[in-house]
């Protein structure tokens, strides 16, 4: 933790070292919840310098308050919203799953996930959601929010969030009985 | 919806294994970060003790044109009597100015003429009057005193001599006006062609020296007339001042003894982003011993030259560490590095030979301490000194003052006590005292002070007082580090001599 206060502290009299420490302590595990938004590595690597940027920019409204890399983290996720929401074309993209998808997969134990699949292909495995079920996924599972203020920050109504994190963990579950089954 | 995919063993499964994990970065993206936070000015490369640096430049500055000031200056004591000299016996000053500007036709130049004449008498009479009522003072006052024989100009008024005046030499096209010299009996008349004054006018040997009287240009808006100042400069014997009295050298002599608690500041700055990983400890507490002496220029300056020992302490206690060795001269090595230089951890006292990459755990159960010494020197200024007559034989003096100068640290020695435990081995207590990478730093200080001083001899004091180094107290790491502190010394003063 110290280390973390003299880091910030020189960020914020404008340290060039302080910053290259910043952001090659925490960069390595932003770049993985950018992949989570992102479409593919290339829009990933986009959403990691934006985020950094705006964390630069920020970095002296950060108070303490909690840690450091978790206020990092949120702010690279807000990035990532605003990157969603920008593209009208992205948000509304629509993927039919009725005819393609049945509900006889097996559900498995999380430790059998975690022990078959690497965390590489899971994280592919979310990169392919449709943009929609991806936001909704991520934003629940990962960062923690309610259907409600998931609603609030896509625009969207409550049912639309719960629809959309079901379709998704839908899809999910298709490709990790497909893995593990090699079908 | 079924319950199916309400289950959260599918959300586990993905927070589990993506969580907290990393993924090599694009070289790439680092650059273009970098390039956009220099456009927005978030990054600055310089140094924020470049402000520190320029100061204390300016300060030396001014220190040193102080002292050669104070060496130069006379004392104001024989300002003073100087200038009593000057006001009550050798200057006399006649001083009547009248002008007049002329900007009408020529018809009207004649009463502007007579006017000029009558001003021209009556400035005469005023003359005569004042000089005269001065020759006498002067009489009565230095008769006694004053010889004549070097100071002819003086003799005007101990002899009563008519006064004389050198009329300024004149323009071609500005005659004098007819009738100006007549009045003047003894008045030297001057021939502007030949610059040279009329023989045929009895000339007075001693003379009092009147300013000239300016020309006449009609039609004109320059001043058509100017009363004669009368101005007298003594000799130099006459004005020659009484010299002060010189404090012997002895007398102005003091010594002082002082502590001083200290609330200090390290201001670490690296030069490479693993430097973070280390030297993160704070200060916990500084104290400081000092003696110094000091040397009176004047009543109002005085210079301090003096030593102090430092022993500061690192909050770096009760901590976990984990060193790993580095290939140091081929040779894998374990470093203990702070923010006042490294410990290098021998091999000796290790069981397992390291191997580059191994990690060492350390912990320290103790406070690590620092000393180092202060060699400073620097100039007093009293601002105010107020005498308190409690006791008439030995009066208290309040004295306040300011206080600026420079210091060069000396790094002494580091006490550091490390437990360190290898792999499936016992932990083992090691002291270190030899400390690398330490090396002098200049600074600067600035303090206020209050003094007071009972009867001549001994006095005590109370000083508040910020140092700031202004190099780095570290070399060959990737870290400079300069200390701040604030400080409070309290000390006895003792003045030596009678």
């Amino acid at each position: 933790l110290e280390d973390e206060k003299n880091i910030l502290a020189a960020c914020k009299r404008g340290d060039a070292m302080a910053f290259d420490a910043l952001y090659h302590r925490f960069a390595p595990k932003m770049l993985v919840v950018c992949t989570r938004y992102a479409r593919d590595r290339d829009e990933a690597k986009d959403l990691l310098q934006d985020g950094f940027i705006r964390v630069f920019d920020q970095l002296h409204t950060f108070r303490g308050e909690g840690s450091l890399e978790g206020w990092i983290r949120r702010v690279i996720v807000s990035v990532g919203l605003a990157n969603y929401q920008k593209n009208s074309k992205i948000r509304n993209q629509t993927f039919d799953i009725d005819s393609s998808f049945s509900d006889d997969n097996q559900p498995f134990m999380a430790e059998e996930i975690t022990s078959q699949i690497a965390y590489s292909e899971m994280l592919l495995m979310i990169q392919d959601l449709p943009p929609a079920y991806k936001m909704a996924f991520n934003l629940y599972v990962f960062e923690g929010f309610k259907h409600h203020e998931i609603a609030q920050k896509l625009n969207i109504s409550e049912g639309t969030s719960k629809s959309n994190l079901f379709q998704a963990k839908r899809i999910l579950q298709e490709r990790i009985t497909k893995v593990m089954f090699n079908l | 919806m079924s319950d199916f995919y309400d289950n959260d063993e599918l959300e586990k499964a993905f927070r589990e294994n993506i969580e907290g994990r990393s993924m090599n970065l694009p070289p790439s993206v680092w650059s273009n970060i970098k390039v956009a936070a220099l456009e927005r000015q978030l990054i600055r490369y310089q140094s924020t003790t470049n402000w520190f640096k320029g100061v204390s430049g300016l300060l030396a500055t001014a220190l040193v044109g102080i002292l050669l000031w104070v060496y130069q200056q006379k004392t104001p004591a024989q300002l003073s009597n100087k200038a009593i000299v000057f006001t009550k016996i050798d200057t006399l000053y006649l001083t009547q100015t009248q002008k007049i500007y002329v900007s009408q036709p020529a018809a009207q130049l004649r009463v502007i003429q007579q006017e000029r004449l009558t001003y021209q008498k009556q400035i005469k009479n005023l003359t005569q009057a004042l000089v005269a009522y001065q020759a006498q003072e002067v009489e009565n006052t230095t008769n006694q005193k004053l010889t004549t024989n070097h100071n002819p100009k003086l003799q005007i008024f101990t002899n009563k001599q008519p006064i004389t005046t050198q009329p300024t030499p004149k323009d071609n096209n500005q005659p004098m006006a007819a009738g100006e010299s007549q009045t003047n009996d003894n008045v030297e008349s001057f021939d502007s062609k030949n610059n040279t004054k009329n023989q045929n006018v009895p000339s007075v040997a001693q003379t009092l020296v009147l300013e000239p009287m300016e020309s006449i240009a009609y039609p004109t808006t320059e001043p058509i007339l100017t009363i004669p100042k009368v101005r007298y400069k003594a000799p130099e014997a006459a004005i020659k001042a009484p010299k002060a009295p010189v404090e012997p050298l002895k007398n102005r002599f003091s010594l002082a003894v002082y502590l001083q608690p200290e609330w200090n500041n390290a201001d670490i700055r690296r030069s490479e982003r693993q430097a973070f990983d280390y030297a993160n400890q704070n200060i916990r507490d500084g104290h400081t011993l000092g003696f110094r002496a000091g040397l009176k220029l004047t009543p109002k300056w005085s210079v301090l030259a003096g030593v102090e020992f430092t022993k500061l302490g690192f909050d770096e206690f009760n901590r976990k560490l984990n060193f790993t060795a580095e290939d140091i001269d081929g040779t894998p090595t374990f470093l203990y590095r702070n923010a006042l230089g490294t410990v290098v951890i021998p091999n000796q006292k290790l069981i397992d030979k390291p191997q580059i990459g191994n990690v060492l755990q350390v912990e320290s159960n103790e406070p690590i301490t620092a000393r180092f010494a202060r060699v400073s020197l620097g100039l007093r200024y009293n601002v105010l000194s107020k005498k308190l007559q409690i006791n008439p034989l030995n009066p208290l003096r309040w004295t306040l003052y300011g206080l600026a100068g420079g210091a060069i640290y000396i790094p002494q020695r580091q006490d550091i006590r490390l437990d360190i435990f290898q792999p499936n081995r016992q932990g083992a207590h090691f002291k270190f005292t030899e400390v690398e990478n330490q090396h002098l730093a200049f600074g600067m200080n600035v303090g206020l002070g209050l003094s007071a001083d009972y009867g001549k001899r001994i006095g005590v004091f109370i000083e508040p007082t910020y140092n700031q180094t202004l190099t780095s107290l570290v070399r060959n790491m990737p870290i400079n580090t300069y200390l701040q502190s604030f400080g409070l010394k309290t000390g006895i003063n003792w003045r030596l001599g009678k």
